[in-house]
């Protein structure tokens, strides 16, 4: 199986982080896990496009991104990342809710941002992101 | 009956008058003619007689002449009782006493000559011719009278025949004329009295409908109102009247409409209204909602629907309108939307806290799950496991916070009612204070206040300690790192408010971007922070559920001020 190089964890709570980040070493479907502890920094990290593009390593190719964050939460982050797009190296950038929301309007809703590719809900299992590993990479 | 028939009925008593008149005067004249005429025929009679005595004489004479007297006697008594009769019967008449007179006179010469023929012995022949030429032109002269005595009393009669016939004629026109009038005046009063039968008929018809319109009119739940060109009420029915404050309807017809059924700042704007839609130069209004004022001073809110009233020829002749009290309606409009309001606030609280019950305990357990899934079973010593127990344990704390959290949320609205008690401002602090003790010293934040605008409140007291350590701990949670935090409390007295504020110097909230956010359930504006923001929500609906409110000042880096009104 073909692993995904850059996975990027954005979420605020840290407990999520380490589980996600540990089932995906499971799952042995990542070379590299980074995470971000807000959105905003997420966005920050983007939006840097010198940085971004100054060297392969900083390519993210999946995002793991939860909705509810204090300041900014995941769909703001979604519609201000839609503004960075027009940047050739983010257009590839994928994006999988992971959220512990029920609503299937948050559902609907993400699935309406271009490269949202999916919506899980916590918590994530092994074989779910080996499906995704299968399925977009 | 209507002038025609009367003007008729005068004319025709008037001629039946007049025919009855003529009748009589008719009946009379020829009731007297016949009497003359019979008297006439009598007296005809009379002469013939009296003609037939003188024929007789004459007779007598010529037979007789030489030899007896005796028959000329006889025929002479016959003649005189004759003239004698005739006398007594027609002495009244002038004419015919002539007339025997003069007959008389004759047959007397006529006598004398006889008797000188008869009495005289000695005649010559010349004599007794002459004498005989006497007698016979005497007697022929009598009977010459008679005859036109007769001849003109006949030509009277005839003349009384034909004017009898003519007043017969007469009087058949009379009876002819006076039957047809009676025809004519019973047909007329068979017409009239079917006539006014039949208007009586149609009168009480009228009334019958005028008085089922009327009813119809006053069981109607609306006031239904009819405004003459000239403002003034041309038709009010009984609801219209109640509305005004029990009126007559003596009182209002007639009356200008707007002096009655508009409260005095309107009258003339409505009035001004009018005539232009009277003139044509506006449209009238369909709908309106206007307010009444009733003579008992009491104003209902009615809601007019109004229609134009025009003649045949499209001619603006009032305003026909229906109006229903819509006071009570507008009323419950009100408190419906006021409902409304509330049940919409009350839905978002419920959404919220359906979202926070749902993801909040999601969130924690789905960590749980996940932790423990990654427990290692087969190796217990694994290091690991140590990390993984110890976040497990962490996730059931917040579960177990969030848990306390919407229990209080629940209790808010079941609690309601938490009895006020006597509350000792500085004396509660202070309490609060030493519970927090070791927070307080941990985060190094100076507490200062000044209740000398107020220490005594009457609030429940686990509420108030609530605020209290909310509004403390949110001070210690969002102070700033760049300078020594402080918090101020201060209690003013405003209206029939105590008002305490709680300023303190720390991060401060962007009021712009998230002041409409402040107090609803989960909602945090700073990062790192423990907590999920659910104090200020459950704080602001225990204060609001007794009647008091939180606002909020903030400026970001510098600080926050709450203000918590109180009651009192």
């Amino acid at each position: 199986m073909k692993k995904i190089k850059h996975i990027m964890l954005v979420d605020d709570d840290d407990t999520t982080i380490y589980v996600t980040r540990r089932f995906i070493e499971k799952a042995g479907i990542a070379e590299k896990i980074t995470s971000k502890k807000s959105a905003q920094e997420a966005l920050a990290y983007f939006s840097d496009f010198d940085k971004y593009k100054s060297s392969p390593e900083h390519e993210v190719d999946l995002i793991f991104l939860d909705i509810n964050m204090p300041v900014m939460d995941g769909f703001e982050f979604l519609e201000e990342f839609e503004k960075l797009i027009f940047e050739p190296a983010l257009k590839k950038v994928k994006i999988i809710m992971l959220t512990s929301s029920v609503f299937h309007i948050d559902r609907y809703k993400s699935q309406s941002f271009p490269n949202v590719i999916g919506y899980i809900s916590k918590p994530v299992s092994i074989d779910s992101l080996k499906d995704i590993a299968e399925r977009y990479f | 009956m209507n002038f025609n028939s009367r003007l008729y009925t005068i004319i025709a008593v008037i001629l039946s008058l007049l025919f009855i008149v003529w009748s009589l005067t008719l009946i009379q004249t020829v009731k007297k003619q016949r009497d003359d005429v019979s008297v006439n025929v009598g007296v005809i009679n009379q002469i013939n007689a009296l003609n037939d005595a003188v024929m007789e004489l004459q007779n007598i004479h010529l037979d007789d002449k030489y030899r007896t007297n005796s028959n000329w006697s006889s025929g002479l008594e016959t003649y005189f009782k004759s003239v004698a009769i005739f006398r007594e019967k027609n002495k009244n008449s002038v004419e015919l006493s002539d007339y025997i007179y003069s007959l008389d006179s004759l047959i007397r010469s006529a006598v004398l000559v006889h008797n000188e023929i008869y009495n005289s012995h000695k005649l010559s022949e010349a004599e007794l011719n002459q004498l005989e030429t006497e007698f016979k032109s005497e007697m022929n002269e009598a009977l010459e009278l008679n005859e036109t005595t007769i001849g003109s009393i006949r030509k009277k009669l005839s003349g009384y025949s034909e004017q009898l016939a003519w007043r017969w004629t007469q009087l058949n026109a009379l009876v002819i004329f006076s039957c047809l009038l009676a025809l004519v005046l019973s047909i007329v009063s068979i017409l009239n009295s079917i006539n006014y039968n039949k208007r009586i008929k149609a009168m009480t018809a009228l009334r019958a409908e005028k008085d089922k319109a009327q009813s119809y009119l006053d069981m109607a739940g609306s006031i239904l109102v009819v405004i003459d060109r000239n403002q003034n009420i041309s038709m009010l029915n009984k609801k219209g009247l109640e509305i005004l404050g029990n009126l007559m309807e003596e009182e209002v017809i007639g009356k200008n409409a707007f002096d009655y059924f508009s409260s005095p700042s309107e009258v003339k704007a409505l009035k001004d209204g009018f005539e232009r839609v009277m003139k044509g130069e506006s449209v009238l209004t369909n709908y309106y909602e206007r307010k009444v004022l009733s003579r008992t001073g009491e104003e209902r809110l009615v809601g007019w629907h109004n229609s134009l009233l025009e003649d045949v020829s499209g001619k603006i002749m009032g305003v026909l309108s229906s109006g229903d009290d819509i006071t009570e309606k507008k009323f419950r409009e009100r408190a419906l939307k006021e409902t409304v309001i509330k049940l919409e606030k009350s839905n978002e609280q419920l959404e919220g806290f359906a979202y926070m019950a749902t993801h909040d305990l999601r969130a924690p357990v789905a960590n749980i799950i996940a932790l423990l899934s990654l427990f290692n079973k087969e190796n217990p010593a694994d290091e690991e496991n140590k990390f993984i127990f110890g976040k497990v344990e962490e996730s059931v704390k917040i579960l177990n916070n969030t848990l306390n959290d919407l229990i209080d949320i629940v209790a808010v609205n079941k609690n309601k009612y938490d009895e006020k008690v006597h509350i000792d401002i500085e004396e509660t602090l202070k309490d609060v204070i030493e519970s927090i003790k070791e927070d307080i010293n941990k985060s190094g934040i100076q507490i200062s206040y000044d209740f000398s605008g107020g220490n005594e409140i009457s609030y429940p007291a686990s509420q108030f300690r609530s605020i209290l350590i909310n509004m403390l701990t949110n001070a210690i949670k969002y102070r700033s790192p760049e300078r020594k935090p402080t918090i101020k409390i201060q209690s003013t007295k405003e209206k029939n408010f105590l008002r305490l504020d709680f300023t303190d110097n720390g991060l401060g909230i962007d009021m712009r971007k998230y002041g409409s956010r402040l107090f609803q359930m989960n909602t945090r504006f700073h990062a790192g922070t423990e907590g999920k923001g659910v104090g200020l929500f459950i704080i602001k609906s225990q204060v609001e559920a007794i009647g008091g409110k939180i606002t909020v000042d903030s400026v970001p880096g510098s600080g926050t001020t709450f203000r918590v009104y109180i009651k009192c």
